[in-house]
């Protein structure tokens, strides 16, 4: 097993996927993933909670309704992922910003309605075939254009920022961007004719 | 001038000087001592019980500045109604199915839920907040129409899903009642101009009510990375102390009232800077069973102020009692250190502040504790001075 996806209410998958019913299915049938349904789902996400649950040591991916996770089960996946290299994506109805890290873990919270899209199964197709990069690639198909164009905003509104604390919080998503594009150089003022660049070339190559 | 004892104590007790805390200490200090006192200690007795119930009366009038310490339906209060299945959960969760045909219902079930409004006993700051988020809390216009007040930790906010007035609910009519099509949420909602604060909140620009939900929320818990990313900044602004194990609170999520609990983290800060030789501060968290527990250390540090045992309210400074009056009601607040009792000895212990049964009284923005504190043996040697936090989760 590569995957396991914990939704505990399936009819919002047959309500968001785009296909209904019909991607469930074909989610369900996914070699490498592992879905439990219903009373088992609910089981496996009760164990994790009480931070009892034994993770396939097989597992690469963890896909959860974080709203069904309680402190002590969020903390005792963090830690598993984190020890273990395994990716985590949580999904939410009370999310509404998408949060990406790679710090320590591949890390990304999202919105149900963004996640159950129609990029999720060919993101799961290429995570079973061992071809996905980043988990960023189910959130958009330019994330890497959307952070470096968000990076030069970043710079220029550090630049200007007076207060102290937005300078700060300011810095600090850029330092979590310049982690996340994980270019050669690092995405700061003195290199921004070198992100300019990759700009060009990414628009380019679109 | 006092003519006996008695006078004397009643001098004491009548004293508007002396805190509820010091009364109650007085009538204890009072019953030992008319216990050695015989015949005469009878009547002394009875005429003290007089004298505790009359305090008990007139205490009853000031009731209502009094708080109680009562974390767990705090902490139950907000995991439930904002994460379980329930109208309040809707107030902060992106409809993502439409679970009301009509604004007004859903306006209705939550105003027939009136448990928050136990909150008034427990914590004012959290009660408010909540108030003026769902609620319709009595409103006070300035020369231009605006409402004078807004959230408690924040007050250029001033909008909430019935305040200051019906506009949402208005534009829910027009937008969302029984749209097939072209149906548009509550979260889409743009703020009028001049309800929209002038700076940046929480680093964001707040136009939309989306953005008055998302501040919302982080008002109302620890989500993902905030606590962690509080903790930095607050940290990376003091340059010459060294703070370990903060990586550690990465993605600690939690329900609680999140400004009182920083607010006290900036009075522990501003605390240990006081001490110029002891540099290093610890930063740890353990959940236990349904507790959570963060505990703040200030390594190798240990107080110089005595410890009255037979008074331990005096050993409270100005920022102890912040740090209590912060984060009362939200989780039980101790110290653990090695303190110099007044009989001139070393004791290893846990001073407990507030815990389950504490009092608190409201004066002004401020919540002092006026119930006894409790010390507790220890039997690990500490390792300095720790501010201890027990959440219920």
């Amino acid at each position: 097993m590569k995957i396991l996806f914990l939704e505990d209410r399936p009819s919002r998958q047959i309500q968001f996927l785009p296909h209904g019913e019909k991607d469930v299915e074909k989610l369900s049938a996914l070699e490498g993933v592992f879905m439990p349904k219903s009373k088992d789902c609910r089981d496996i996400i009760g164990q994790i909670n009480q931070a009892s649950y034994i993770f396939d040591t097989q597992t690469e991916l963890i896909i959860v309704h974080k709203s069904s996770l309680i402190t002590e089960g969020l903390q005792y996946l963090s830690e598993f992922c984190e020890q273990n290299e395994v990716k985590l994506i949580c999904f939410s109805g009370g999310i509404s910003q998408l949060i990406y890290t790679n710090e320590g873990f591949e890390f990304m919270n999202m919105n149900s309605v963004d996640f159950y899209s129609e990029r999720l199964i060919p993101f799961i197709e290429r995570f079973v075939a061992g071809e996905s990069e980043t988990l960023l690639e189910l959130a958009s198909d330019n994330f890497k254009l959307s952070y470096l164009l968000t990076a030069r905003q970043l710079i220029g509104s550090i630049e200007l920022e007076q207060d102290g604390d937005a300078k700060f919080n300011l810095q600090e998503k850029l330092n979590a961007i310049s982690k996340v594009l994980n270019l050669e150089f690092e995405v700061k003022r003195e290199n921004l004719e070198r992100i300019n660049s990759e700009v060009k070339k990414i628009i380019i190559q679109a | 001038m006092a003519r006996n004892k008695y006078d004397f104590i009643k001098e004491i007790l009548e004293s508007k000087k002396i805190s509820p805390a010091q009364r109650e200490r007085v009538l204890l200090l009072t019953k030992e001592e008319v216990k050695k006192d015989g015949a005469l200690g009878k009547e002394l007795e009875e005429r003290v019980k007089k004298l505790e119930e009359k305090i008990k009366t007139e205490s009853s009038s000031t009731a209502k500045n009094i708080l109680q310490h009562n974390p767990q339906y705090i902490s139950k209060y907000l995991s439930s109604k904002f994460r379980e299945n329930n109208p309040l959960k809707w107030t902060t969760h992106v409809w993502d199915e439409k679970k009301y045909e009509l604004i007004d219902t859903f306006i209705t079930e939550l105003n027939a839920d009136k448990d928050y409004s136990e909150i008034f006993r427990y914590n004012r700051d959290l009660y408010n907040l909540i108030n003026y988020f769902i609620y319709q809390p009595k409103i006070e216009l300035d020369q231009n129409n605006i409402p004078k007040f807004g959230w408690p930790n924040l007050h250029d906010m001033k909008f909430g899903w019935q305040y200051p007035n019906s506009l949402i609910i208005d534009w829910c009519k027009a937008n969302f009642d029984n749209k097939e099509t072209d149906i548009k949420y509550p979260f889409q909602y743009e703020l009028p101009e001049e309800l929209r604060p002038k700076k940046p909140i929480k680093g964001k620009m707040i136009s939309t009510f989306e953005n008055v939900v998302d501040v919302f929320k982080t008002e109302i818990q620890f989500r993902d990375n905030y606590l962690y990313r509080e903790l930095k900044k607050r940290t990376n602004a003091i340059n010459d102390y060294k703070f370990i194990g903060i990586d550690d609170f990465k993605n600690l999520d939690f329900y609680t009232y999140a400004p009182g609990f920083l607010k006290a983290i900036d009075t522990i800060l501003s605390e240990v800077k006081r001490n110029e030789t002891e540099k290093v501060i610890q930063f740890s968290h353990k959940i236990c069973g349904d507790e959570l527990i963060i505990e703040i250390t200030h390594l190798s540090s240990y107080p110089t102020r005595v410890l009255n045992t037979s008074n331990l309210s005096q050993f409270l400074g100005g920022g102890m009692n912040a740090i209590a009056g912060n984060t009362f009601s939200l989780c039980d607040f101790s110290v653990v250190t090695k303190f110099n009792t007044s009989q001139n000895k070393k004791q290893n212990g846990e001073l407990m502040i507030t815990y389950e049964g504490s009092e608190g009284e409201v004066k002004g923005n401020e919540v002092n504790v006026i119930s006894q504190l409790k010390l507790i043996d220890c039997d690990n040697e500490p390792n300095g001075f720790t501010y201890k936090f027990k959440f219920y989760l």
